[in-house]
């Protein structure tokens, strides 16, 4: 399946990409870490990377990812938009 | 006469050093959290989630009812207990070892909690943060200590 502009998120992933690490696949994502939770709540941090929709085969919950060099567990993964990238949900190993 | 501390910080006085003895022996507990007292300013990173942190917070404070739905002169001192596990099961179990203390420090409480203490309110799940690895189960309970009418 294609998507509409999937073309320039290749140069968008290289520019601002960090490796992502599957088993023998190695594709370029981009990694986010955000805090998580209101004032007045134990606030905890969520790492997630940004891949293109089907760039790493047997990606799921469960998963051991490598981002940047970090080893980390696939927790869910959410297909954004009009699908062409999909966010994928990090947890500690 | 010396002036009487606030009955809020007299309850955290007692309840905290129990909960801080969560892990140690003799006791044979379910974890070894660390025990911090109020909200931490900084987010937790899941890189120390073994330390599964258990947080005591005041939350708010009301008139106690009686049976007979009268005011009375005892105030209900609410807090929760936060604790974050890298799964449900740690969670309900640092939560057992909350519960536990807590009974434990009944008698040192009413000294400061005329009315009752430990009284659970609720128990609630958040697996909102389950994506970053996290389980964060929050246990509501309140001591009962009598207003002080001293001028």
């Amino acid at each position: 399946m294609s998507f509409y502009g999937a073309s320039d998120l290749d140069a968008m992933l290289a520019e601002f990409g960090v490796p992502v690490v599957l088993g023998s696949q190695t594709v370029d994502g981009i990694l986010d870490i955000s805090d998580v939770g209101d004032a007045g709540e134990l606030i905890t941090k969520q790492a997630s990377v940004l891949v293109k929709t089907g760039a790493l085969k047997n990606l799921k919950e469960g998963a051991s990812l490598d981002v940047d060099g970090k080893s980390y567990l696939v927790t869910g993964t959410d297909q954004l938009g009009d699908g062409a990238t999909t966010q994928v949900f990090l947890g500690p190993v | 006469m010396p002036p009487i501390e606030a009955q809020e910080n007299l309850i955290v006085d007692v309840i905290l050093p129990v909960l801080q003895g969560i892990g140690t022996p003799p006791t044979n507990w379910l974890t070894a959290p660390t025990v911090v007292y109020g909200i931490p300013g900084d987010s937790i990173e899941p890189d120390t989630l073994f330390l599964a942190p258990l947080t005591c917070v005041f939350n708010s404070e009301d008139d106690e009812l009686d049976g007979s739905g009268f005011r009375g002169s005892a105030t209900r001192v609410h807090f929760a207990l936060w604790a974050a596990a890298k799964d449900v099961r740690t969670a309900f179990n640092l939560l057992a070892d909350g519960r536990r203390a807590l009974w434990a420090a009944s008698a040192s409480l009413q000294a400061v909690a005329e009315y009752g203490a430990d009284w659970i309110d609720s128990i609630e799940i958040d697996l909102e943060r389950s994506r970053a690895g996290f389980v964060l189960a929050l246990m509501k309970f309140h001591a009962s200590p009598v207003v002080s009418r001293t001028a």
